[in-house]
């Protein structure tokens, strides 16, 4: 049975680091001819995409953009970034960083269809619309207009709004009602430039209609947006002078001042109006009389900053030598001697909670790029807490290596793939589901794989065959755990590992050229201390606070 | 086993420095298998199951050690043995024994409080160690009094912290305090909390978590409990911690943001309700990234055995893709509730008639969506969005207890929007589950008796707006209701209630827009009252206060035919037909301008003024060729054309009419005409040429039976004026006998015919054939009353008790429905006559007298009063009876009939009240008078006189001998 394993994870090794070119990222092209390809990155440039089926794979080949519909391509950080400030509504900063990612085409894939710069350039219309900057959306419109073709299909189009700001802007009213005339959904924004091009007709009526539309489908949208809409609502009420209707504005001019106008109204709102907005409300509270208020939410009585209990007995970090893997500000680490930018990449549905990154077992994956493989003196720290008796811990592909961690009917695996040798396996020691464990594995530059954990009670050590002082492998590799492939297996008959479920509460993978270097890297990396999966014994806590004393 | 006690605590604390020594080289392994007693171990092991949250490995550790060495720690190893208690309170904590958690943190807190040590010497302090956690146990009692949401106590000892934990880096004074804000304001002290709070809000130094965090505390214990100006400034400066945040982020807050809306709601304060829904992210754009997600998983390839995991998944993402809208509706529901309540029915309707267009008809509140869609689109005059919704609901919730306030706003859109079928259909419909008089049916009341107004039924909308105006006195549509009733009153020609009624309306709303409607309406029934000085009074304001008005110019035309009917001056007169005229062409009212053409073509003629008439008839003839009142003005003009010497254009021009109508039987235009063209032409030609020309008409070419038949009959009239032979004439009605069908003739040749045939022909049965067919077949026609009053005459002489029922109530119908006085006198007195031949005298006398009673009923009074004589004499009241005969042969002596029966049933009571004398003088005086006259009366007095003076001798012979 252990033989048979033992070939399963060959095979899987084979399969996975088997050969190949320095990494590249994945993408997925989408092809005119309708078909859709994931695949290795090798490079892009005006003409066409350079790619290989897999990281072990020898062939490049290639599509020309005539093929090439339009490519997603693997965000940049730059990107990422961008994206991050814009849906969190921080429109200022977001066009900042769009405008960088365009001030940089060569790192953004420009101009195959798909790359950032044309996104970015999409993306600030987008922003301009938030900000209702008329003169700038029309402007942006045109420069969009000129990249269609160097974007993916569905942005090759003008939106009805943008048609209308455009009119708008040149004081075509008409026009600009046209534009949205025949929108089957309209949004907030619809009916926004719908107000603003029937006010700029005159037909008030119309307008305060199409400004209701805006700030009562806004709610919890742009504030801006909101505060536009009212505001001219109002004004064109005001115009109207229908006595009839003085109940209506009043509660518009209120929910202005009230909500959006720190108390005030607009500047150079006439004085009457600003004194309707300061009078009793009329409200029809007999009807309000009728709403039931649901249960109140269950209140947290939790202390806010109550640490888990566990931690809570603790000796304050400042008193410690070391530091738990659970204090540390994130749940993976890649440490190297090179000063790389680790970044964590949460894919296919995979969760951060306060204990760790959670995995739904159907392939939820989190990448962590920056690892430096080349390094002789390898660390690998993992705590975890598996869910199913099956399933990828980690696993790091590099061409012609790697390794990976694995947990297979509750026993855990390791597999240890140096450049140019065999897949050695190990088998570490049992975790039930459900169980939290933890181990430490130590790939020295002894060609000794030693593991701690596991509740074992002792050091396990283990020899390997391999010449090679450590994985011997180009540096810049993503570690991905939970599922090393969340889309179609590149090569045919291969079988996927089950994936992880379950939470890993901490994973770091520290590389160095020898013992000591690797841990003043992880002194570098832990805030200065020693990382532990828990406490150590009473009396070396107190050992160390009698060493502190005598400092 | 290695026991530690309290006399041997120096060895104690040798065996553990030898022990740790060996933990050291050996592992942890070897300290497992320690005693559990010893305190080493105990809290070794009790530290590494509360990390490994192993909650009561943790906990019998930790007992274990305050067991065995409780008693003494304090004393035996100082300060230190509280950090025992305070992993036991950690392991309670974490079994949910919270009070059991307290007295734990409160024992590490209290007793084993560092101070112990300042109040021994160095030596007695030797090997004593310092409690690390008691700061930590502080707070942690604090935390759990939390839990226990003792707010005041957790309040109290965070402020302890505050001050002791100073310079303790296991304590962050930054979360103490917020707790501590957190505690005050949960137990009322809202400043203090406030304080304490708001600071780390703004600090943007701490982490967004804990802002947000912050944020809420505030947001659920501080806002609902203070005044909004506070909470607008709380969330100016602050939202951007909540809302610049990753939807889905955001979306973790939404049911905190609804609750606090929905309380804001409950509480009368929209405004703050509205407030936390712009919190709210809008859970529809949550939709594509879960869509993302679960299209890739959807295309995940994945081993066999995931493949019920990936499902599950995937139908949790499906569910929770569905909560998305149900939850958007729930908001927008919120939001335009909010707007509705405070009247921006703009906004409101956006709400809910997007909630009625997307909630889906399942909805449970569909129809507060529909009805809330109904009324905001009225109150923004949105009619046919209101119409739209407000038919869907009546459709989908014919029961709903919102559909009477639905029904009332569609009823009236459908009126408003003219279309009165639908609101006198629906409005009638509606009302029909209401109780009259409820203020919910006030309006579709008044939309029925509107829209029955407004589709020509008169009658039923003067009772409907009679009933509203008399149910509802403040009803909420009293004033169209009035007016509307007016208005039937004027098309029902009761002119004087319509006067009435529209003067109480001017007077009760002077300011209405439809015044001047009502003036006019109002001077019009007024003058066919012949109040006239107030018909011009009100049709001068119409002139002098709105001109412009549609009624402007009619009102000219109406002071004209007032001014014209008062014998004014021709000028004035002229004056106001002439502006009518103007200002019908003015307003664009082609009706207007021909109706005041006609009037002074009318006023014209009448003064001889011939050119100005004949002025007038060209502008007519020319501009209004089609005109309704074409006919009147070319009869109108016939003086003028024969004035004028162009009376055979006149002729023809009738001739045309009658001609052109001839198709028609029941049309009043060939009736009209038709006499016209007779009359022009009996008056104007020469008898001969009359003749022909009717002659002309009979045999015309295309002539219809209808045609002929009126002129049939207009020559059998001019034969009967000429007084010529009855055999001449009953040759025309033997000519229109032939073929005759009523069906193709109009109503006058028919009744002609029957008459003829009745009266000449004695025929009656067959006359009234002819009468029936009108009868059962042109009911209100023309002639149709005396159809009626014709076949009930014949029928009253029958010998069949049935024929005179069927008489009587055809009587009864002419008095109840003819206004006709001539018919109604035959009607009575036909009456009279069939109780008189059936002997029922007691029912006859009052019919009889109420005959005598109307004084300008001339038929048959000498008849009427021998009746009512009659009637007396057969009641046995010979004295009014006596009264009555003498009445009659004094009154009307040359009416034999009756005169004669009078004098002889007068001589005859005398005879029998034994007065023979006197009754020979009443038969002697008869004589008299009428003994030269030869009547059956009078031979039957000579008779008698005879008779009686025999008698009368021979009885006085016999007393004097």
């Amino acid at each position: 049975m252990a033989g048979k394993f033992r070939s399963f994870i060959l095979f899987v090794f084979l399969a996975v680091f088997g050969g190949g070119l320095a990494s590249a990222e994945l993408a997925t092209v989408h092809l005119k001819d309708g078909r859709s390809l994931t695949v290795e990155l090798v490079s892009v440039d005006r003409g066409q995409v350079k790619w290989r089926i897999s990281p072990a794979a020898t062939q490049v080949q290639q599509f020309l953009r005539s093929q090439i519909e339009y490519v997603d391509f693997p965000p940049t950080n730059e990107w990422i970034g961008a994206e991050e400030a814009f849906q969190s509504g921080k429109v200022d900063e977001a066009i900042s960083l769009y405008t960088r990612v365009i001030s940089s085409p060569a790192s953004q894939y420009y101009p195959m269809p798909g790359n950032f710069v044309s996104l970015a350039k999409v993306r600030l219309l987008e922003c301009y619309r938030n900000r209702m900057d008329t003169e700038a959306i029309a402007a942006q419109a045109a420069i969009v207009r000129d990249e269609f073709s160097d974007l993916p299909p569905s942005y090759r189009r003008v939106a009805p709004e943008v048609a209308a700001w455009v009119a708008i802007s040149k004081e075509k009213w008409q026009e600009g009602v046209e534009a949205v005339g025949n929108v089957e959904v309209p949004n907030p924004e619809t009916y926004l430039v719908r107000g603003m091009a029937y006010e700029g007709m005159g037909a008030l009526e119309e307008a305060i209609r199409q400004y209701a539309g805006a700030y009562v489908l806004n709610f919890g949208g742009s504030v801006d947006l909101t505060k536009t809409s009212l505001r001219r609502s109002a004004e064109m009420l005001a115009k109207l002078k229908n006595a009839d209707r003085q109940n209506e504005l009043q509660g518009l001019v209120k929910i202005y001042q009230d909500l959006f106008g720190k108390g005030n109204l607009w500047e150079g709102a006439p004085e009457w109006l600003a004194k309707l907005a300061a009078g009793e409300l009329v409200v029809m509270s007999e009807l309000a009389k009728d709403i039931e208020v649901p249960e109140k939410p269950k209140s947290e009585t939790d202390a806010i900053g109550q640490k888990s209990a566990a931690l809570a007995g603790l000796p304050p970090i400042a008193d410690r030598t070391w530091i738990l893997t659970d204090e540390l500000p994130e749940r993976a680490y890649l440490v190297g001697p090179a000063e790389v930018e680790v970044t964590r990449t949460l894919n296919e549905g995979a969760t951060q909670s306060e204990s760790g990154y959670v995995f739904d077992g159907i392939g939820a994956n989190v990448e962590i790029s920056g690892f430096a493989a080349s390094q002789p003196f390898v660390k690998i720290r993992a705590d975890l807490t598996p869910r199913s008796t099956d399933g990828v811990i980690a696993e790091m592909q590099g061409g012609a290596g790697g390794f990976g961690l694995y947990i297979k009917k509750s026993e855990v695996r390791f597999a240890w793939a140096p450049k140019g040798s065999g897949v050695e396996t190990f088998t570490l020691g049992k975790l039930e589901e459900g169980s939290r464990g933890n181990l430490t594995i130590t790939c020295g530059g002894d060609r000794k794989i030693r593991v701690n954990g596991l509740n074992q009670g002792e050091i396990k050590t283990y020899s390997l065959k391999s010449k090679s002082k450590g994985l011997e492998i180009l540096d810049g590799k993503s570690v991905v755990l939970g599922d090393l492939h969340p889309q179609e297996p590149p090569n045919k008959g291969w079988e996927k590992n089950t994936p992880f479920e379950g939470i890993i509460h901490h994973f770091s993978v520290v590389s160095g050229k020898d013992g000591p270097q690797v841990k003043e890297l992880e002194q570098k990396a832990f805030k200065g201390k020693n990382p532990r999966f828990i406490p150590p014994p009473a009396e070396e806590t107190s050992k160390e606070q009698s060493t502190e004393g005598k400092k | 086993m290695i026991r530690i006690g309290s006399s041997r605590k120096k060895e104690s604390a040798r065996i553990v420095f030898v022990w740790i020594f060996g933990l050291l080289i050996s592992g942890l392994a070897l300290a497992q298998e320690e005693d559990v007693t010893d305190p080493v171990v105990g809290y070794n092991k009790a530290t590494a199951a509360v990390q490994a949250q192993r909650w009561d490995e943790g906990l019998s550790a930790a007992n274990a050690i305050i067991k065995e060495h409780g008693s003494y720690g304090l004393k035996d190893y100082g300060p230190v043995f509280g950090h025992f208690y305070f992993v036991r309170g950690l392991a309670q904590l974490g079994k949910e024994n919270y009070a059991g958690a307290v007295d734990s943190f409160k024992t590490c807190y209290e007793k084993f409080n560092n101070k112990y040590l300042d109040g021994l010497s160095d030596e007695e302090k030797q090997g004593l160690r310092p409690n690390n956690f008691q700061n930590s146990a502080l707070v942690q009692w604090a935390n759990t009094e939390m839990k226990l949401e003792k707010w005041k106590e957790a309040a109290a000892r965070y402020e302890k912290v505050l001050v002791e934990g100073k310079g303790d880096s296991a304590i962050n004074l930054i979360f103490v305090g917020v707790n501590l804000g957190r505690c005050y304001l949960k137990a009322g002290e809202l400043e203090k909390g406030y304080q304490y709070l708001v600071n780390p809000l703004s600090s943007e130094s701490h982490s967004d978590g804990l802002r947000e965090t912050i944020f809420m505390v505030m947001a659920d214990d501080w806002t609902p409990e203070v005044e909004y100006p506070r909470v607008r400034e709380f969330l100016n400066t602050y939202r951007s911690v909540v809302d610049q945040d990753p939807f889905i982020e955001r979306h973790d807050r939404n049911e905190r943001f609804e609750y606090l809306a929905q309380l804001a709601m409950s509480q009368s304060d929209p405004i703050r309700a509205l407030a936390w829904y712009e919190r709210m992210v809008n859970p529809n754009l949550l939709e594509p990234e879960l869509r993302r997600r679960y299209e890739q998983l959807e295309n995940r390839v994945v081993a066999k055995s995931l493949e019920a995991k990936k499902m599950e998944s995937l139908v949790g993402l499906d569910k929770e893709m569905k909560q998305l809208p149900l939850e958007y509706v729930r908001i927008l529901n919120g939001v335009g509730s909010i707007h509705f309540i405070l009247q921006n029915f703009s906004g409101s309707y956006v709400a809910f008639s997007q909630l009625s267009d997307i909630a889906g008809k399942q909805h449970e509140q569909r129809p507060v969506f529909l009805h809330n869609a109904v009324v905001s689109a009225a109150q923004t005059e949105q009619w046919k969005s209101a119409y739209h919704y407000g038919r869907q609901f009546l459709d989908e919730f014919p029961d709903h207890e919102l559909k009477p306030g639905v029904a009332r706003v569609l009823v009236e859109i459908l009126f408003i929007r003219e279309e009165y079928e639908d609101s006198y259909e629906v409005s009638g419909e509606v009302r029909a589950d209401m109780e009259a008089g409820e203020e919910i049916r006030d309006i579709p009341d008044f939309v029925f008796g509107a829209s029955a107004f407004q589709l020509g039924h008169y009658e039923e909308a003067d009772q409907e707006l009679s009933k509203y105006f008399n149910i509802y006195p403040n009803g909420e549509r009293m004033e169209l209701a009035q007016f509307f009733l007016g208005l039937s009153k004027v098309r029902l020609a009761k002119w004087a209630e319509a006067a009435e009624i529209l003067n109480s309306y001017l007077q009760k709303y002077p300011e209405s827009t439809l015044v001047p409607t009502a003036l006019y309406q109002c001077a019009m029934a007024e003058f066919m009252i012949d109040e006239m000085d107030a018909a011009l009074a009100k049709v001068g304001r119409v002139i002098s206060e709105f001109p412009g008005h549609e009624v402007h110019a009619v009102s000219w035309n109406l002071r004209g035919d007032i001014l014209a009917t008062l014998g004014s001056e021709f000028a004035e007169v002229e004056l106001c037909y002439l502006n009518g005229r103007d200002g019908g062409k003015q307003l664009g009212q082609p009706d207007t301008v021909a109706y005041a053409l006609w009037q002074l073509v009318v006023q014209t003629v009448e003064i001889e003024a011939w050119d100005k008439a004949s002025a007038h008839y060209n502008e007519f003839r020319d501009n209004h060729p089609e005109s309704d009142y074409k006919n009147d003005v070319l009869v109108a003009s016939l003086p003028m054309l024969v004035e004028q010497g162009r009376k055979d254009e006149g002729l023809q021009k009738l001739r045309d009419v009658v001609w052109e109508n001839q198709g028609e039987p029941l049309s009043p235009v060939l009736a009209e005409m038709f006499g016209s063209y007779v009359e022009f032409l009996k008056d104007e030609f020469e008898p001969e040429f009359f003749f022909e020309q009717i002659n002309g008409l009979q045999d015309q070419r295309g002539a219809t039976p209808c045609l002929m038949g009126w002129a049939t009959v207009a020559k059998a009239d001019a034969l009967e004026r000429q007084e010529v032979e009855q055999e001449k004439v009953d040759k025309e009605f033997y000519r229109l006998e032939a073929g005759f069908k009523p069906e193709e003739q109009s109503n006058y040749p028919v009744v002609r015919l029957a008459r003829w045939k009745a009266n000449v022909r004695n025929r009656a049965e067959e006359a009234k054939v002819l009468y029936q067919y009108i009868l059962d077949n042109r009911p209100g026609s023309a002639n149709f009353e005396y159809c009626l009053i014709d076949t009930a005459e014949i029928q009253a002489k029958s010998e069949d008790p049935s024929q005179r029922g069927e008489a009587m109530e055809k009587f009864l119908r002419v008095l109840a429905e003819v206004p006709n006085d001539e018919l109604q006198e035959k009607a009575v007195l036909g009456m009279a006559r069939i109780k008189i031949k059936e002997g029922d005298y007691g029912a006859a006398q009052p019919i009889w007298e109420q005959y005598l009673e109307n004084t300008g009923w001339r038929i048959s009074r000498p008849e009427a009063n021998y009746r009512l004589a009659e009637c007396f004499d057969k009641a046995g009241n010979t004295a009014d009876a006596l009264k009555v005969y003498v009445s009659i042969y004094a009154n009307f002596p040359g009416h034999l009939d009756w005169s004669t029966k009078a004098y002889l049933r007068t001589a005859g009571i005398t005879k029998e009240s034994g007065e023979d004398l006197k009754a020979l003088k009443v038969l002697q005086d008869m004589l008299k008078r009428m003994g030269h006259l030869d009547h059956a009366g009078v031979d039957k007095a000579k008779e008698i006189f005879v008779k009686w003076r025999k008698e009368y001798q021979s009885k006085t012979q016999s007393e004097a001998g």
